[in-house]
């Protein structure tokens, strides 16, 4: 995996341990600016991955760069987290607090002192998420999917130049899923794990897979769905012979391997490309 | 929101001025009251504000909902107000709480014991009262103590000092407290001699700092608290067999010996001072 000293993020043989499970095991990325889609089933060590992205956590062995600065020296480290904004896998924001305090909240631990300039902030930030109607009820009132965007919104404040995300789409409905690749857009680097594909075909100019706590693919969405490349089918049955089978929406039977003779062979979808990956390497 | 019928309607000029923020404070209920249960008028009222579009007129009831939904501030909220630090300590329920239990600690419990039992009331305050800033600090590491949970731990501020102005603040409201009930006994109940009454300030400020640099290894700070806590009660109740008696002149001769005293001095002192020598363990966390 190559990196360049223009990259917003590098890793370069990041490992964590949990006892004697390798979380994440010798990462090595490069990545610049845009969104950045981290793909991977549960377990495979995406979220312990972004908490060391986000500082959260110190990697075991490895070498790390975040913007161009060291998070183990203090002062860089200090930098990094003005300019960065998290997201995390579950954010437990108190229910007793407001949107607007604890997006507030979120802007005073962020160091920002004028309070003008944070009234400000706080409503941008919150417009952003389409929250600023209901800013002033208790989030203990808020549906899962508001307290998601709540969430973001406080990753957003001071508009940082890195937003690390575990799963943002999680309990957004699709309009709000809409409003989510809006301002993700807009942001300078990104990088958020998800399981849901759709969200990366719109959104993200590169794409890693990561199974078992390691990298096993890096390139465009494009790039991943072409591994599937001659390799999907569909017909009006099951084919014991494929590696994975399921019936679509249309009545027919959507198969994943070696084509038998005379299959009709159908363009394949970053779904495709991904099972496929995640088949072979499981075996 | 429930629509019944009405049969009187705000007019537009009313309209317009509730939404300019002119109406009489009167006219402005009447609005208000009004509109929760009818469907016409907040369609007018979409319309007065400037737009007949339904996504405009549902922004503007959505505006209009949170405006009289909002909920009234706390006594804590108006109080804390401007103090981000004290606001999320206070407002916090494991905070709150852990304020709570260490003022029991101190206060009420040995209050009781020494309105029933005399001088085992102030032995009971002597063993108990260490363990409130024990109790703070170990608190304020734990994860669930901030309102935004582990956002916090990726800001500018999170660290040693986030965890010792929280540890701070408890204790600042828990110390006073021990010193007040102990006042009070003196006045009321039976005499209390000063060096007694102050005897616990130093072994509970060296415990707490031990559990403080817990924080910057890999030890849980809790499972140090809990040692902390229960060695202290050890070590008195050793006192006590030993002395057969459970007076507090044998907690005076034990805990107010300038020897125990210099020596929770200085482990306090050597705790604080590794503590922050070592506070990049704390805000880069090794463990998960």
């Amino acid at each position: 995996m190559t990196t360049t000293t223009t990259d917003t993020i590098t890793l370069d043989g990041l490992t964590k341990r949990y006892g004697g499970t390798r979380a994440v095991d010798g990462v090595s990325l490069g990545a610049g600016r845009g969104v950045i889609g981290l793909l991977g089933p549960n377990g495979a060590g995406k979220t312990t991955l972004l908490r060391m992205v986000a500082t959260v956590l110190a990697p075991d062995a490895g070498d790390l760069r975040l913007l161009g600065l060291d998070p183990s020296r203090s002062t860089e480290r200090l930098e990094i987290r003005l300019r960065l904004g998290y997201l995390p896998q579950t954010p437990g924001l108190y229910p007793g607090f407001t949107p607007y305090d604890l997006v507030d909240y979120v802007a005073v631990l962020k160091e920002h002192t004028d309070r003008a300039w944070r009234q400000r902030e706080v409503r941008r930030v919150l417009d952003a998420v389409d929250l600023r109607h209901v800013m002033h009820r208790r989030i203990r009132q808020l549906s899962g999917g508001t307290r998601q965007r709540l969430a973001l919104a406080a990753a957003l404040v001071g508009a940082p130049d890195l937003l690390v995300l575990d799963e943002p789409a999680n309990g957004l409905d699709p309009d709000q899923r809409l409003r989510l690749r809006s301002v993700l857009s807009q942001a300078q680097t990104v990088l958020m794990s998800t399981h849901n594909t759709s969200e990366v075909t719109a959104l993200c100019q590169r794409v890693y897979v990561m199974l078992a706590g390691a990298i096993t693919f890096c390139g465009t969405p494009a790039e991943l769905a072409g591994l599937a490349a001659g390799r999907v089918w569909e017909d009006d049955r099951q084919d014991p012979q494929a590696m994975r089978s399921w019936l679509t929406a249309a009545g027919t039977y959507r198969h994943l391997g070696d084509p038998p003779a005379g299959a009709q062979v159908v363009d394949p979808t970053l779904d495709d490309g991904y099972l496929l990956l995640a088949r072979r390497e499981h075996r | 929101m429930s629509t019944h019928r009405t049969e009187w309607h705000a007019e537009p000029e009313e309209l317009a001025a509730y939404l300019a923020g002119e109406a009489s404070p009167p006219l402005a209920a009447s609005v208000e009251a009004h509109l929760v249960g009818c469907e016409r008028c907040r369609a007018a009222i979409a319309v007065v504000g400037g737009s007949s579009a339904e996504a405009e007129r549902d922004a503007s009831w959505s505006r209009l909902a949170d405006l009289i939904d909002r909920p009234s501030p706390t006594l804590l909220s108006r109080l804390t107000r401007g103090h981000w630090y004290a606001r999320s300590v206070v407002a916090t329920p494991t905070m709150l709480q852990a304020t709570l239990v260490a003022v029991l600690l101190v206060g009420v419990v040995p209050l009781v014991v020494a309105a029933t039992a005399g001088d085992a009331g102030l032995v009971a305050l002597l063993v108990v009262a260490p363990l409130a800033p024990v109790a703070a600090v170990a608190l304020a590491y734990r994860d669930r103590t901030d309102p935004v949970g582990e956002t916090s731990l990726a800001t500018p501020a999170a660290g040693l000092r986030l965890v010792a102005l929280r540890s701070l603040l408890v204790s600042a409201v828990a110390m006073p407290a021990a010193l007040v009930v102990l006042g009070a006994v003196d006045l009321w109940i039976q005499d209390v001699p000063v060096h007694l009454a102050l005897a616990w300030c130093l072994p509970g400020l060296a415990l707490a700092a031990v559990v403080l640099l817990a924080g910057t290894t890999r030890i849980d700070p809790l499972h140090v608290a809990v040692a902390a806590g229960a060695g202290w009660a050890l070590l008195v109740g050793t006192a006590v067999t030993v002395r057969r008696a459970l007076r507090p002149e044998v907690f005076v001769d034990l805990i107010a010996h300038p020897s125990v005293q210099g020596a929770a001095l200085t482990i306090a002192l050597g705790a604080v001072l590794l503590t922050v020598a070592r506070r990049d363990a704390l805000a880069y966390r090794r463990l998960g």
